[in-house]
């Protein structure tokens, strides 16, 4: 092969070599990015921490309220919803102290107040996120009602005989979401999927009871289509 | 040769290896991470067969025994073991298979015979098994009997090296051939007294029993009503569930929103929109006022609120019917309220529809309840309460608090006796669990 390469290059066709110099370099850099990537691939599993911002809820804004408030940022009252008043202790609290001036309570800024996210949510609230997760994976382009209802088909089988009886076995059984199996479910939820899952898991429910829905465009499952259709919403149908 | 050729041949040689070497390298990399990735996933599907088929295993041992014994002490233990064990067998089974008309079959007997044995022990706490309930033990028993069968000869496929992987994802996985195969057994249907009892599947709408069909046309004048500054009512589809409506999309409030009228009655039963909310200005109490006043507006009266819950400021809010100072907590109606605007984000009122009717409850006057000395009682007041399977209890609620955290109690009106006990949470909005 060298040889033949050399020839070609005594009888002066120096853009061959050019060619296969070019190849080489195309190689060397196709491995370099997949060495990268094998080791990008590992760091992002990272964990999220949650946040809190304007609108927030809860007890860990009244957390957050107690601790600006006893150290003179926060004049308001300590109620645990975060309004405009907490946000502009937060910034106060953010410009003395050399952090980013965003009135988020993000993980710098929670770090620097001496409270940790991650240990402040509980089982309840951690199968609200999945749900969510599952909704923006499956119905994030669909109307807030279609969002809303494919959340209520989780909770309808886990209420139902045929399915698991939790919401991370409904949502991890195997093969019953797509977004499961292509990671899709790992996306962060946007706001309207979380309010989406929230409204379901308070007892909205759309369906009235359906345990199945499909887009019918895209869905080749046979078994599926001899489903009894109850309703169709945006781009899914739904059967029980 | 040349020495420029030359020192060119020995360079290009060079990359050529290094390039080479770095990919080989960057192949083993990743192929090894594959195998570690899938050894791990068979491991997993491993574990949840053999727990599938170690509960399962359980599940008949206790049946038979159950089939035998006189002792009613017993009987309730082995009953609710079996019920415990069928949640662990039908969790894991549903790790491996996928979904067939044979798999959910098969995950359903389990489960329904896990409710039904929860069952028959509550029921043998104050009554002893009838003959058909006896012959029905018998029955599952033989039909645990043949699972377990197919699942044991699946194993021993497993063991002769036909390792469970993620092929066990396809429709040729050994378990999935292994319920195929005993797809003659006949599932039996189960109807008694739990969640998961087949008779729950026809609910009826009690309050619009006797109601009158609503035309599509009528449907959407009563959107128009309803909400008199909407704008783009557009009929986009029907929904023929047990509780056959008509759904409008609209633009209500500067958002788009779902509406939902029954076809019987034209009845508002769910209304559902989203809209962010940053900026919350009114308190709890003047979202409540706002939502009692929606409520009346959409036609239903007596409603009394009895939850509220902030969920980072949108305002969920549960009305119940009340008649007579008694509330009646199946005949629920649920509104959500933007603290913000103070427009309404949603609404719900399935449970009320399905659920509202003339009862006939009695409270005794006097009652004898026993309360936990450190409890302090804070509010109390006659209630109906839903049971899983739609049924209705009479009881006496009394909400009270132990160092801050708020309990609801609960009782029997006439013995007194403790039915249910539920909890606040109060994390990012109140949960009752």
């Amino acid at each position: 092969m060298k040889q033949k390469i050399i020839r070609l290059n005594r009888s002066g066709k120096i853009t061959v070599l050019n060619a296969i110099f070019c190849v080489a370099l195309v190689l060397a850099t196709v491995i370099v990015g997949v060495l990268l990537f094998a080791v990008a691939d590992r760091s992002d599993a990272d964990a999220e921490a949650a946040t809190y911002r304007q609108g927030s809820t809860g007890t860990v804004v009244r957390t957050i309220q107690t601790k600006l408030k006893n150290w003179g940022y926060y004049t308001g009252e300590v109620d645990g919803i975060f309004g405009s008043k907490t946000t502009a202790a937060v910034k106060y609290f953010q410009r003395t102290n050399g952090l980013a001036v965003d009135g988020i309570v993000g993980p710098a800024t929670a770090a620097a107040m001496g409270i940790n996210l991650n240990s402040s949510s509980t089982s309840g609230s951690n199968d609200a996120y999945l749900l969510a997760r599952l909704v923006y994976g499956e119905a994030r382009g669909e109307p807030y009602v279609g969002q809303v209802a494919v959340a209520a088909v989780v909770l309808n089988r886990v209420r139902s005989s045929l399915f698991p009886n939790t919401i991370s076995g409904v949502i991890y059984q195997s093969g019953a979401f797509s977004v499961v199996d292509d990671g899709q479910i790992n996306l962060t939820p946007n706001s309207t999927a979380i309010r989406a899952a929230q409204d379901a898991l308070n007892g909205w429910d759309p369906t009235y009871g359906c345990l199945y829905y499909y887009n019918p465009r895209t869905a080749t499952n046979a078994w599926i289509r001899q489903k009894e259709i109850r309703l169709t919403i945006g781009d899914h149908v739904f059967c029980v | 040769m040349t020495k420029k050729s030359k020192i060119v041949t020995v360079v290009i040689s060079v990359v050529l290896l290094l390039a080479v070497t770095g990919l080989s390298i960057a192949l083993g990399i990743i192929e090894s991470k594959r195998k570690d990735g899938d050894a791990r996933l068979n491991s997993v599907y491993e574990k949840s067969y053999f727990e599938a088929m170690d509960s399962l295993s359980d599940v008949e041992i206790k049946l038979s025994k159950v089939n035998v014994i006189q002792s009613s002490a017993l009987k309730q233990q082995l009953l609710n073991d079996i019920w415990r064990e069928c949640d662990v067998a039908a969790s894991n089974l549903s790790q491996l298979v996928t979904e067939s008309e044979e798999s959910t079959n098969l995950i359903k007997f389990i489960n329904q015979l896990g409710d039904y044995s929860y069952y028959l022990a509550v029921k043998l706490k104050s009554a002893s098994l009838n003959e058909e309930e006896k012959t029905n033990l018998t029955e599952y028993l033989n039909i645990v009997g043949t699972v377990n069968e197919s699942l044991i000869s699946a194993h021993d496929k497993l063991i002769n090296g036909d390792k469970i992987d993620s092929s066990v994802l396809t429709d040729y996985s050994l378990i999935a051939d292994a319920i195929k195969n005993h797809s003659t057994v006949e599932y039996p249907e189960m109807i008694y007294d739990g969640p998961f009892s087949d008779g729950l599947n026809d609910r009826e709408a009690k309050f619009l029993s006797g109601k009158v069909e609503v035309t599509q046309e009528q449907a959407a004048e009563k959107v128009k009503e309803l909400f008199p500054d909407a704008t783009d009512i557009e009929l986009v589809g029907t929904s023929s569930a047990s509780l056959p409506t008509y759904l409008f999309s609209l633009k209500n409030d500067g958002v788009d929103a779902t509406a939902q009228i029954t076809t019987i009655g034209g009845y508002l039963v769910m209304y559902s929109a989203f809209r962010e909310v940053t900026d919350p200005v009114l308190s709890e109490e003047e979202c409540v006022a706002k939502a009692a006043r929606h409520l009346a507006s959409f036609g239903y009266d007596d409603m009394k609120e009895v939850w509220v819950s902030n969920d980072d400021s949108t305002v969920y809010i549960n009305f119940a019917y009340e008649q007579d100072g008694v509330i009646y907590y199946p005949d629920l109606i649920k509104l959500k309220i933007c603290s913000q605007s103070g427009a309404l984000l949603g609404m719900e009122a399935q449970n009320y529809l399905y659920n509202h009717t003339e009862r006939t409850f009695s409270f005794p006057e006097q009652n004898s309840i026993t309360l936990d000395p450190s409890l302090t009682v804070k509010s109390q007041t006659y209630c109906v309460i839903p049971t899983e399977w739609n049924t209705e209890l009479a009881a006496k609620e009394i909400v009270a608090t132990k160092d801050d955290v708020v309990y609801y109690l609960y009782f029997d009106p006439e013995s007194g006796e403790e039915i249910k006990v539920l909890v606040v949470i109060d994390e990012n909005g109140k949960l009752l669990m």
